[in-house]
C-alpha cells in the first residue's frame, strides 16, 4: 500500500529533524520552509495531512492554515499546529481557522505519532463517508427520475391500452366470449393501472408539499357508506359485518341511521381514497366471521374536530408495528406494496389530520383518525346530490356556444365529445392542428379544447397561430378561450402553455367535472363582468404604447395569476396572521407586480403592487388585503387607449 | 444591416424582458437577447458578448450585484457596460441615471428615458 504523504512545514531545521525522524519510517515526509512555498507545495502536491508550525517568517502559520481552508481544493486536508507550550491558549485561534488538533514544543515523538495516525483514520473514513454519500444521493436521484417517467410518461400509452378494447367491443358479435373476457381483463387492468399512477402522482405532490387542497364540508357517512357498498365482494368472502356508530349531541354512541349526516372538511375523492385503503385493510386483517366496528364521534364542543376509530379484531404483527405508517412497510400480505397506510396518513396530514394506530391481542386493531368538523346543512347536501345528478344542463351559459375540440386519437374524440354532450354547446370536432386552425378561421369559435401532441400540426404552433389570425381581425369582440389538454402535468409545461397563449390547462385525462368546470369558469365569469361593466358606466382610460398591444393580453394573464396567487395565500389562511414565508412570498409577488406594470405603462396599478409589497415587508395583514381587492377593481375598471409614443 | 447593436436583458419577470426586447427591437437599432435567470446571465453574456447588459436588481437566486460580480470577474465580460433597471427606486431618486457610480434607471421611468439612457451609454 502507498504510504500517506505529510507535509512538515516549519523554519527550524531542529524540529524539521526530529518530526522527520519520528514519522519518515511509516510515512512519506516532504518539507516546506515557510508559509508560501508550504501553499504553492500543496497545490501542485496535495498531501494527506499537514504539521504547521506557527511563527514563520513571512506568512504566519494561521495565514497558511486560513489559506488552504478559504481553498476548495485544500480546505479538506488534516492540519495539525506545532506550537510551543507558551502558546497553547492562542491554539482556540488555530483551531477556529479551521485545524484540526495542535501538538506542543519541545516535540514529544510519541504524540505527534499518535495524533498524525488518528487524524489520518478519521480523514479517511470521512472521506470513505463521503464517497457512500454520494452513491446514495445518486441513487435517490435515479429513483426521482423513474418516479417521474412513471408518472408522466406512462399516462399517454395507457390512454391506448385503456380505450383500444372498449373499441374492440364495440365489435363483440365477431369476438369468441373468451376473448371479451380477455378484451375486458386488459382495459380493466389499464384503470387499475391509471389509478396507481394517479395516486402516486398525488402522493408525490402531498410528500413536496405541492398538493393544491380544495377542501370543502362533506358527509363522510356516504363515503364510507359507499366504500363499504364497494368492497362487498370482499367482505361477503370473508363473511365480515360491519358496525357503523356515531355520537348525538347528548353524546349517546348508537347505530348510524340512514338520515344522520357526519361532516368534515376534505375533498371527497381524497376521503375516499384514504377510508377505502383503512377500512380494506381492517377487513384483510380481521379474522373471518368477525365485525369491523367503525365509530364516528363528534368532538365538536371540545377541539373543533371529529375523531373516526376504524376496529378489527385482527392483531399488527409484532414486526411492523413501530413502522406502521411509513412507507413500503408490509406485514405477509402478498403482493402488499407498503403504500397503502403510507397514503393514507399523508392523505390524514394533508388534510389537516392526525392517524394513530393501537394494537394488541387483548383488544384488536383500532386506527383512530382525526379530521376537521365541518358544518353541513340538510339543504346543501339535497342541492349537492341532485347537481351531481343532474349536470346535463349549463344555465349560466349563452346559448350556442360554439366548441371545437382538437385531438388526433379518434377515441380520445369520441369520448370529449360525450362529455361535453350539454343542449348549450355547438360542438365540433378535428384531428389535427392544421384542420382545427383552418375551420377556425371559415367559423368564429368561443371556446376550443386542443391536445399538445399531434401530427400534421400540433397544438402549440395552431394555437399561435390562431392568436396571430385574431389580432389581425380588426372586428372581433374577444378572443377564443383555448384550453390545452396535456399529458404532462408538471408546472412547467403548464406554464409554458400559458405562456405561449392558452387559456388554460388541463392534465389528461380529463373527465367530465373538469371539462364542465372550465367552461363554467371563463363563460360564466364574463358574464358577472358584463353585468357589472355594464353597470358602471365610469371606466377609467390608461393610455399604453401602441408597440405594446400586442403583449398586453399574455401580461395581463400574467398579472392576474400573480393576483391570485397572492389571493389564494390569504383566503387559506383564514386569519389574520401568515407565516414568515407567505410574507416574503407575497412581498415578492407585490415587486413583480409593482415593476411589470410600470414599465408597461400602468402606473396606478404599479403603485398599488408597491403598496402590497410594503404591506407585506411590514405584515400588515389587512393593508395586503385591502390593496389585492383594490387592485383588483381597478384592473376591472380600465379602458387601454392604445397611444403612438416616440 | 448596418451595425446593430446588440442589448442583453437579464430579469426574472418575463413580462419586462418580452416589454424591453419588444421596444428595444422596435427602434430598428438593437437586437435583444435576454434570460430571467441571473445565473445564465454570465454564461449568455460569453456566448452573446453584447454591447451592453440591462439588469435587475432583485431576482431569486442570484441577484442583480451576483450576476454584476460575475460579469466583472470574468475577463471575456468585465468591460461591457451595466444599466441596472430596477422597481427599487423611483425616477427621481437617480440623477442623470446615476446612483453612486452605477448606471441605474427605475422602471416606472418612461421607455424614451431608457432609450436616451442606453444610447448615451453606448457612445
Amino acid at each position: 500500500m502507498n504510504k500517506k504523504n505529510i507535509l512538515i512545514v516549519d523554519d527550524t531545521e531542529a524540529n524539521i529533524d526530529i518530526l522527520v525522524d519520528t514519522l519518515g519510517d511509516d510515512y512519506e515526509v516532504s518539507v516546506a520552509m515557510d508559509g508560501e512555498s508550504a501553499i504553492e507545495d500543496v497545490r501542485t502536491n496535495p498531501p494527506d495531512l499537514i504539521l504547521l508550525d506557527i511563527m514563520m517568517p513571512g506568512i504566519d502559520g494561521y495565514e497558511v492554515c486560513r489559506r488552504l481552508k478559504s481553498d476548495k481544493k485544500t480546505k479538506n486536508i488534516p492540519i495539525i499546529f506545532i506550537t510551543a507550550l507558551s502558546q497553547v491558549e492562542d491554539e482556540t485561534k488555530g483551531l477556529k481557522l479551521g485545524a484540526v488538533d495542535y501538538v506542543t514544543k519541545p516535540i514529544s515523538p510519541s504524540i505527534v505519532k499518535a495524533r498524525v495516525e488518528n487524524h489520518l483514520e478519521l480523514k479517511q473514513a470521512r472521506e470513505e463517508l463521503e464517497r457512500q454519500n454520494h452513491i446514495l444521493q445518486e441513487n435517490i436521484h435515479l429513483r426521482e427520475e423513474i418516479d417521474r417517467i412513471s408518472r408522466h410518461d406512462l399516462k399517454t400509452p395507457l390512454n391506448s391500452i385503456i380505450s383500444i378494447p372498449r373499441i374492440l367491443l364495440q365489435d363483440s358479435c365477431r369476438l369468441a366470449p373468451d376473448q371479451v373476457e380477455l378484451l375486458e381483463m386488459i382495459e380493466q387492468s389499464g384503470h387499475i393501472m391509471l389509478n396507481m399512477i394517479n395516486l402516486s402522482l398525488d402522493m408525490f405532490k402531498m410528500e413536496k408539499g405541492s398538493y393544491k387542497l380544495n377542501p370543502v364540508p362533506l358527509n363522510i357517512l356516504s363515503v364510507i357508506k359507499k366504500i363499504i357498498f364497494d368492497l362487498r365482494s370482499l367482505t361477503d368472502a370473508k363473511a365480515i359485518k360491519f358496525n357503523l356508530l356515531i355520537n348525538d349531541l347528548a353524546n349517546n354512541i348508537r347505530v348510524a341511521s340512514d338520515c344522520d349526516i357526519f361532516g368534515v372538511l376534505g375533498e371527497e375523492l381524497l376521503c375516499y381514497s384514504m377510508f377505502a385503503n383503512l377500512i380494506k385493510n381492517a377487513v384483510e386483517a380481521s379474522p373471518n366471521s368477525e365485525t369491523v366496528t367503525i365509530k364516528l364521534l363528534n368532538k365538536i364542543f371540545e377541539t373543533e374536530q371529529v375523531e373516526i376509530a376504524i376496529h378489527n379484531k385482527g392483531v399488527v404483527p409484532l414486526s411492523i408495528r413501530d413502522n406502521f405508517f411509513e412507507k413500503y412497510a408490509t406485514a405477509e400480505k402478498k403482493g402488499g406494496t407498503g403504500l397503502g397506510t403510507y397514503s393514507a396518513k399523508l392523505m390524514a396530514q394533508t388534510l389537516g389530520g392526525e392517524i394513530l394506530m393501537s394494537t394488541s391481542e387483548a383488544d384488536g386493531t383500532t386506527i383512530t383518525l382525526t379530521l376537521k368538523y365541518a358544518k353541513i346543512d340538510r339543504t346543501a347536501i339535497s342541492e349537492s346530490a341532485a347537481s351531481n345528478q343532474a349536470i346535463s344542463t349549463l344555465p349560466q351559459l349563452p346559448p350556442q356556444l360554439r366548441v371545437m375540440v382538437v385531438d388526433d386519437d379518434e377515441y380520445n374524440l369520441l369520448i370529449l365529445k360525450k362529455y361535453l354532450n350539454y343542449p348549450e354547446l355547438d360542438i365540433e370536432l378535428a384531428d389535427n392542428g392544421q384542420s382545427a386552425l383552418n375551420k377556425f378561421k371559415a367559423r368564429d369559435f368561443d371556446l376550443i379544447f386542443m391536445d399538445m401532441e399531434m401530427p400534421v400540426m400540433d397544438g402549440i404552433e395552431a394555437v399561435s397561430l390562431m392568436r396571430r389570425w385574431e389580432s389581425e381581425q380588426s372586428n372581433r369582440e374577444r378572443n377564443a378561450i383555448v384550453i390545452a389538454l396535456s399529458g404532462h402535468d408538471d408546472s412547467n409545461t403548464c406554464q409554458n402553455c400559458l405562456d405561449i397563449g392558452f387559456d388554460a390547462y388541463l392534465s389528461k385525462p380529463v373527465n367530465s367535472r373538469q371539462l364542465r368546470e372550465s367552461i363554467l369558469q371563463f363563460f360564466k365569469n364574463q358574464n358577472d363582468n358584463q353585468d357589472t361593466n355594464s353597470k358602471q358606466h365610469h371606466k377609467n382610460q390608461v393610455e399604453i404604447d401602441s408597440d405594446l398591444e400586442d403583449l398586453i393580453p399574455s401580461f395581463m394573464i400574467d398579472k392576474k395569476s400573480e393576483i391570485e396567487q397572492i389571493e389564494e395565500i390569504i383566503i387559506k389562511s383564514e386569519s389574520p396572521f401568515l407565516t414568515e414565508n407567505s410574507y416574503k412570498i407575497i412581498q415578492k409577488l407585490g415587486h413583480k407586480l409593482k415593476g411589470g406594470f410600470n414599465m408597461y405603462g400602468f402606473k396606478e396599478q404599479g403603485s398599488i403592487g408597491s403598496l402590497i409589497e410594503e404591506a407585506a415587508r411590514e405584515h400588515d395583514f389587512q393593508t395586503i388585503k385591502n390593496n389585492v381587492d383594490l387592485l383588483k377593481n381597478s384592473l376591472n375598471n380600465i379602458e387601454i387607449r392604445y397611444i403612438t409614443i416616440d | 444591416m448596418e451595425n446593430l447593436k446588440k442589448i442583453m436583458v437579464v430579469d426574472d419577470d418575463p413580462a419586462v424582458t418580452t416589454l424591453l426586447k419588444t421596444k428595444l427591437e422596435k427602434t430598428g437599432k438593437f437586437i435583444v437577447v435576454f434570460t430571467n435567470k441571473g445565473k445564465l446571465a454570465l454564461e449568455l453574456a460569453k456566448t452573446e458578448k453584447p454591447d451592453l447588459i440591462v439588469c435587475d436588481i432583485e431576482m431569486p437566486g442570484m441577484d442583480g450585484g451576483d450576476v454584476a460580480r460575475s460579469l466583472m470577474d470574468n475577463q471575456e465580460t468585465k468591460d461591457i457596460p451595466i444599466l441596472f433597471c430596477s422597481s427599487l427606486v423611483m425616477p427621481s431618486d437617480t440623477k442623470n441615471g446615476m446612483v453612486g457610480k452605477q448606471h441605474m434607471m427605475s422602471k416606472a421611468a418612461k421607455f424614451s428615458d431608457i432609450l436616451a439612457k442606453i444610447e448615451s451609454m453606448l457612445l
